[in-house]
């Protein structure tokens, strides 16, 4: 009778579940859910102060009351031991793995009756079968808010009559995405792995790179309803302590109903809210998060989403890439410094450009400034507007581009880039020299392997043209240094976010526009790695097969 | 309290930008006086009395580490003359960075911008040393520390392609009429280590005070070479009379010299780098000025003082000069070294004295003291 | 610590945001000095002459046309473009350069900008008169830089103007292209190669300034250029020097005495020297490819002596004298003549600008530089002691290599 009842009240809770949100409709009706006028924070309290109680009955009205008997909720009643003491299990449908539940029930039901078995009458039977269970994690839980909390992370509950206790077991099963190559931040030469939306094989990914029981992971929950887990991994004694307890305290602040994504937790942390540069890297890759980790810094994983956060971030950081340091180091270095070039270009070019034609007409050979003006002929525009309206078409393709459905994206990037430009040209409205420029700010801005700098790089751009266009290369000046003072007074948790250029400290050089070889990398970041400068002992340069010459001592390399 | 600290490489750099910036711009040991071909000659020679300007300033960080000048007359002369001397310095900074400001615009505006308004041209350079000194004065280093490369990359890609035209005939005959036409010539860019007085400003602000005097030296050296090298190469390339007759010497070197078909007239590069060092010049002259009358005043910060004192300056960029022929006349021996090195020096040797006459007083009393 | 830290971001945000804002409304009215490209009319080539009826200066400026170098570059140009010229030459007088550059702004539909002027000519007429006028134009004006080429121009300066060149598009780029590889060739041009140079050499003292110079090829040639496009012959020949005094042309040297005058500067780059068989009617030719001087002056009483050392080295570059083999005997009377070649062609420089009273290799500046203190006596009437002044050659060449062969063919 009772089971058809709470039958009854799942499908009326699930016909009506949309105007449970707002009681004030459904007052009057004679059947759903008990009218509730509470609002969610009273609610919420109510939830944290109930606690169990001994009666199963009790508990399980009460969970259904709280939970408004949500369709997922599973009860599974059964009895336990000779005795037959009322037990119910209750886990949430599509977080657990139905095996293990088996299982746990196999334990219940069959292992109770086994005979020989001492304490199953009802006092004990709590502790008998915390005993005897096999499950991997197994918790307790005094009242209802530990309890949800355990079955919302895809536990099951074991209530049984005449304890105002329950059993969490870990009963987590449901589907994961594969572990794929992160699209945003491919490598030719690295690890293909990249995160996931689950947290537990995220910080698995870096355990299995570093194997030191010093790497610790702190979990903090973040957003009263959401309740994510957020994880601060570090290694212990590497990790400034200050910095720590600056995260921790800023981590703590927050103040949020639910926590959807890292960027979220990204605004809250910042230290330049009104930036337009990111002062907090984010990275799908377990190997850039690794040597993040060994450099000092302090990563935050976020449950349900792929991207975790670096602190501090420092602007060099934006600009490398996992290539560099897999490839050989000139290469390394090669491309390291392409990159800077293009990230400056991705910036000033279109600037340079209407400064150059609008102001300074004498940089360009006489043949180019002739060509110029040729192709110019009959182009309605001025320079600058050419420029500006380009590029915003330009950003518009782009910001298209990435929402298009990946089937017709190219079709899409075809009639873009290559009709609308070609026709334009041919009509008269822009001048090849702009298209030019476009595209190729546009290839040096892609280049940038972190997208919230080339972002901002793209925001920047505008500026600088408008400037060139005002002043010249006065403009442009003015610009940069705008810029520059920006960058330099920008911290990140307290560290200078364009070290090591500014303060330039010449050690950390060795990675920063070129990227020296392993080997001579002897020393930590200096203002990350203080608490221990020395990363590897010096002079493990290859040598001559046989000479076998001990290595030098610190000091001699110790620049 | 938040204190910003600099080091003493940075205090380097900013000397030797704001130095080499000004110097160059007129390159006064060939333009002032007679040094013609020797000018080269005037420009090492000119260390020394430069050098010993810098001592006089300079060796009072030394005595009282940690403090700026008006803290230190503050407390040597008491309140109202130590205030009145101030007063001295805080003019002098006004003075140079109005003029160092006046002289990049009106090259600007000679050969880029001749149309647009000076007004404007000032208001957008000392806007972004506002925002530098906003920052504060870790910002200000840590610019120099990315400038300076920059900054020196500027001097070898002007120095370098002009030794592709050197005529090293010109450098002949040497000293051919004696010293006395190398006296001017060395004593103009000795004047303009006025400059310096910015050391006392500056050197409380490091985190160890007794290195500013040694920085600022190395500076000093560090210019005065690029200084000989500058004024060897426009002599090498224009001749000492095409040079002297300049307005701005090494700017004419530069646009004289030809590399390539692609790398002709490529001066504005220059004026590029070339602004970014007088970024730094105006940003230590604001910050110090700021510093200074937040003293005076006795405010703890001296940010609320920077934006209207740096469009006093810009007035008075404008207004202090009525023409060009004004702003030449600075570097005019008559003015400089008549007028404006004493009045650089009359502070610091006043307290000099008064400090000296302290010690005496001191000594006195506890030689009385011992007897007793 | 904090507070007063999140306090002053606040208050300098706000600050911030207050000079921003003023200053944005900065941009709304500037764009002063901004120029379009298509408003731009470049000038490559300038050049100077005399208006003889009015007694003003005449300036010509050439402006190559985008839209024909355009053509070009791209096929697409379409065909109205076809009949337009390649460059565009103006005209205007003025009492100064500045009012005849102004005068020739009322005859452009575009602001005339003179950033790339490659060329600067003078005619012989305004260089006779004397070239200082024009000086503090290019010194003065931002514009013009002080890499540009100075020619004199003998001849009709307009018809260089307008006149096509076989090879090149635009006038400025065929005689930048003629000089530097003249100079590079043969010693038969100056080696004044920029305006820097001109200036300073007009302001050192004891050397009198030299420029190339250019002959207008003879009127009959160009006739044809109105029916073809394409001009057939080099409307221009790039030799000899024009020789100052002061700023006043005083005279030409041909090219035999430009030789000379190289070899007493020590300038030659490459030169060649044709010598007659000692055999027959027959000719070689020798190249030079590497000099030395030495110039000592020493000073008897109120005379003035130099001595020139030159050391010329060479190669044979043509040999076709019969049965002669390249004997050591043979090598050595060989270089002596090479010497007295060397001899013939200074001593015709120093006797023709004897004759034209102007110390054009510099020996006043060579006394200016290392004997100061003599100078000074002379400093005042050099110019009109240099004619006096003896110079004794010491001529040493040496034929150092002989090319791919050994004897020339022998045919039988």
């Amino acid at each position: 009778m009772k089971m058809l009842l709470y039958f009854f009240l799942t499908l009326s809770s699930l016909a009506s579940w949309k105007k449970k949100k707002r009681p004030d409709c459904s007052k009057g009706k004679d059947h759903g859910p008990p009218v509730d006028y509470r609002d969610i924070s009273e609610r919420e309290a109510a939830f944290k102060k109930t606690p169990l109680v001994a009666s199963l009955e009790a508990n399980l009205r009460k969970i259904t009351e709280l939970t408004g008997s949500s369709y997922d909720l599973n009860i599974r009643r059964c009895l336990a031991g000779p005795e037959k003491v009322h037990a119910a299990v209750v886990f949430l449908d599509g977080l657990v793995n139905k095996e293990s539940i088996d299982d746990l029930l196999r334990i219940v039901n069959l292992e109770t009756f086994k005979t020989g078995i001492e304490g199953v009458e009802q006092k004990e039977i709590y502790d008998t079968v915390k005993r005897r269970l096999i499950t991997t994690d197994l918790r307790e839980a005094e009242n209802m808010e530990d309890l949800y909390d355990g079955i919302s992370l895809g536990d099951t509950v074991l209530i049984f009559d005449g304890t105002a206790r329950a059993i969490l077991c870990e009963t987590r099963g449901w589907n994961l995405r594969a572990i794929n190559e992160p699209e945003a931040e491919t490598v030719i030469r690295g690890p293909r792995e990249g995160f996931i939306e689950s947290l537990r094989v995220n910080t698995s990914l870096i355990r299995r790179r570093i194997r030191s029981p010093n790497l610790w992971l702190e979990s903090v929950n973040i957003g009263s309803l959401s309740k994510t887990e957020v994880v601060i991994a570090y290694i212990k004694g590497l990790a400034g302590e200050g910095l720590l307890g600056e995260l921790r305290s800023r981590l703590e602040r927050i103040q949020i109903d639910g926590v959807l994504e890292s960027g979220l937790i990204e605004e809250f942390i910042r230290d330049a809210p009104y930036s337009l540069f990111p002062t907090v890297l984010r990275t799908e890759r377990p190997d850039i998060v690794a040597s993040s980790l060994l450099e000092g810094r302090i990563a935050i994983f976020t449950n349900g989403t792929p991207f975790v956060l670096l602190v501090p971030g420092e602007f060099a950081m934006f600009l490398q890439a996992p290539d560099d340091y897999n490839e050989v180091f000139p290469i390394g270095s090669f491309i390291r410094t392409l990159r800077i070039f293009s990230f400056l270009m991705s910036i000033f070019l279109p600037g340079l450009y209407v400064a150059i034609l609008n102001y300074h007409p004498e940089l360009l050979p006489t043949v180019l400034i002739l060509t110029v003006q040729a192709t110019r002929e009959g182009v309605p525009f001025p320079v600058a507007a050419e420029v500006v309206i380009m590029e915003l078409a330009f950003e518009i393709l782009r910001e298209a581009g990435l929402r298009l459905p990946r089937a017709i994206g190219p079709a899409i990037s075809i009639v873009g880039a290559l009709i609308l430009g070609e026709a334009a040209i041919r009509a008269g409205l822009v001048s090849p020299g702009v298209v030019i420029i476009v595209a190729l700010t546009a290839i040096a801005s892609f280049s940038t392997p972190v997208f919230s700098l080339s972002i901002s790089a793209r925001m920047l751009r505008f500026l600088i043209v408008i400037l060139g266009a005002t002043f010249g290369f006065l403009g442009i000046q003015v610009g940069f240094l705008l810029m520059l003072v920006h960058l330099l007074s920008l911290r990140s948790f307290g560290y200078p976010f364009m070290a090591p250029y500014g303060p330039f400290i010449w050690g950390d050089m060795k990675d920063n526009i070129i990227r020296n070889l392993w080997w001579k990398m002897v020393k930590r970041p200096r203002l990350l790695g203080y608490r221990e400068p020395q990363r590897q002992p010096a002079g493990q340069g290859p040598r001559l097969p046989g000479s076998d010459i001990k290595p030098k001592s610190n000091k001699s390399e110790g620049r | 309290m938040f204190t910003e600290k600099i080091v003493s490489r940075q205090l380097f750099y900013l000397f030797f930008m704001m130095r080499v910036t000004i110097i160059i711009s007129v390159l006064p040991v060939l333009t002032a006086g007679q040094a013609r071909q020797d000018a080269w000659i005037a420009a090492l020679i000119s260390f020394f009395p430069a050098a010993a300007i810098v001592l006089i300033i300079g060796a009072l960080t030394l005595v009282f580490p940690g403090k700026s000048l008006i803290q230190i007359s503050e407390e040597l002369l008491g309140k109202l003359p130590g205030l009145l001397l101030s007063v001295i310095y805080l003019a002098i900074f006004l003075f140079m960075a109005g003029t160092d400001l006046r002289i990049y615009a009106e090259v600007l505006k000679a050969s880029f911008l001749p149309e647009t308004p000076i007004s404007v041209v000032m208001s957008l350079v000392v806007f972004t040393v506002v925002l530098a000194i906003y920052g504060g004065i870790e910002v200000l280093g840590r610019s120099a520390d990315i400038i300076f490369p920059i900054f020196l990359l500027m001097l070898l890609g002007t120095f370098s392609p002009s030794l592709t035209h050197a005529n090293f005939q010109n450098l002949q005959p040497v000293i051919a009429h004696g010293w006395s036409p190398l006296s001017l010539a060395i004593l103009a860019p000795a004047s303009i280590a006025a400059q310096y007085a910015n050391l006392t400003m500056l050197a409380p602000a490091l985190d160890q005070p007794q290195k500013g005097l040694k920085a600022a030296l190395w500076s000093l050296l560090a210019a005065t070479l690029v200084l000989v090298a500058f004024a060897l190469a426009v002599v090498l390339v224009l001749g000492p009379d095409t040079g002297a007759r300049s307005t701005f010497p090494v700017f004419r070197m530069i646009r004289a010299t030809r590399i390539s078909e692609f790398l002709e007239r490529v001066e504005i590069l220059t004026i590029f780098a070339w602004g970014l060092g007088l970024f730094v010049a105006l940003s230590v002259n604001l910050y110090s000025g700021s510093k200074g009358l937040s003293q005076v005043f006795g405010l703890h910060d001296n940010r609320p003082l920077v934006l209207p004192m740096a469009v006093i300056w810009v007035v008075f960029a404008i207004q202090g000069y009525q023409d060009y022929f004004e702003v030449a006349q600075v570097f005019d021996p008559a003015f400089f070294d008549v007028i404006f090195i004493p009045t650089l020096l009359f502070p610091p040797l006043v307290l000099w004295v008064a400090y000296l006459y302290k010690k005496l007083r001191e000594r006195k009393k506890q030689e009385i003291g011992g007897r007793k | 610590m904090k507070r007063e830290e999140t306090c002053f971001n606040r208050r300098t945000n706000r600050i911030t945001l207050v000079i921003l804002l003023s200053f944005l409304t900065l941009l709304l009215c500037g764009c002063w000095d901004r120029i379009e490209p298509d408003f731009i009319g470049l000038v490559t080539m300038v050049a100077f002459d005399l208006d003889d009826e009015r007694g003003l200066l005449k300036v010509y400026a050439q402006l190559p046309n985008p839209a024909g170098a355009g053509q070009q570059q791209s096929n697409g140009g379409g065909g109205s473009n076809q009949a337009m010229s390649a460059t565009w030459t103006l005209e205007a007088s003025g009492y100064t350069v500045f009012q005849a550059i102004k005068n020739m702004e009322l005859q452009s539909t575009r602001r005339l900008l003179f950033t790339h002027v490659e060329v600067v000519l003078f005619s012989e007429k305004l260089a006779r008169q004397g070239i200082r006028p024009v000086l503090d134009f290019f010194e003065r004006e931002p514009q013009v830089r002080l890499i540009a080429r100075p020619f004199v121009v003998q001849g009709d300066l307009q018809k260089l103007m307008e006149s096509q060149f076989p090879l090149e598009q635009f006038g400025a780029t065929a005689l930048s292209k003629q000089l530097a590889s003249v100079q590079e060739e043969a010693a038969a041009t100056s080696d004044t190669d920029s305006l820097r140079v001109m200036m300073h050499r007009l302001t050192i003292p004891g050397w009198e300034l030299d420029l190339p110079r250019l002959i207008v090829m003879p009127e009959e040639e160009t006739k044809k250029k109105g029916e073809e496009k394409t001009a057939k012959q080099n409307p221009v020949l790039l030799t000899g020097l024009a020789v100052f005094r002061d700023d006043k042309l005083v005279g030409f040297f041909d090219a035999r005495e430009t030789a000379g005058c190289m070899w007493l500067k020590g300038a030659i780059n490459r030169h060649y020297l044709v010598l007659q068989c000692p055999n027959g009617g027959e000719r070689l030719t020798v190249e030079i490819y590497e000099m030395a001087l030495q110039l000592v002056p020493w000073i008897d009483g109120s005379k003035v002596h130099f001595k020139a050392s030159i050391f010329a080295e060479g190669r044979l570059q043509e040999f076709s004298c019969q049965e002669l083999s390249l004997e050591e005997a043979f090598i050595a009377s060989l270089n002596r003549r090479l010497a007295t070649a060397i001899r013939n062609e200074a001593s015709a420089a120093l006797d023709k600008a004897r004759e034209l009273e102007t110390d054009v290799f510099g020996l006043g500046n060579l006394l200016y530089r290392t004997r100061n203190k003599d100078w000074q006596c002379f400093e005042d009437k050099w110019k009109e002691i240099f004619p006096e002044v003896m110079v004794d050659l010491e001529i040493e060449a040496t034929i150092r290599r002989h090319g791919l062969t050994l004897a020339p063919i022998k045919i039988r």
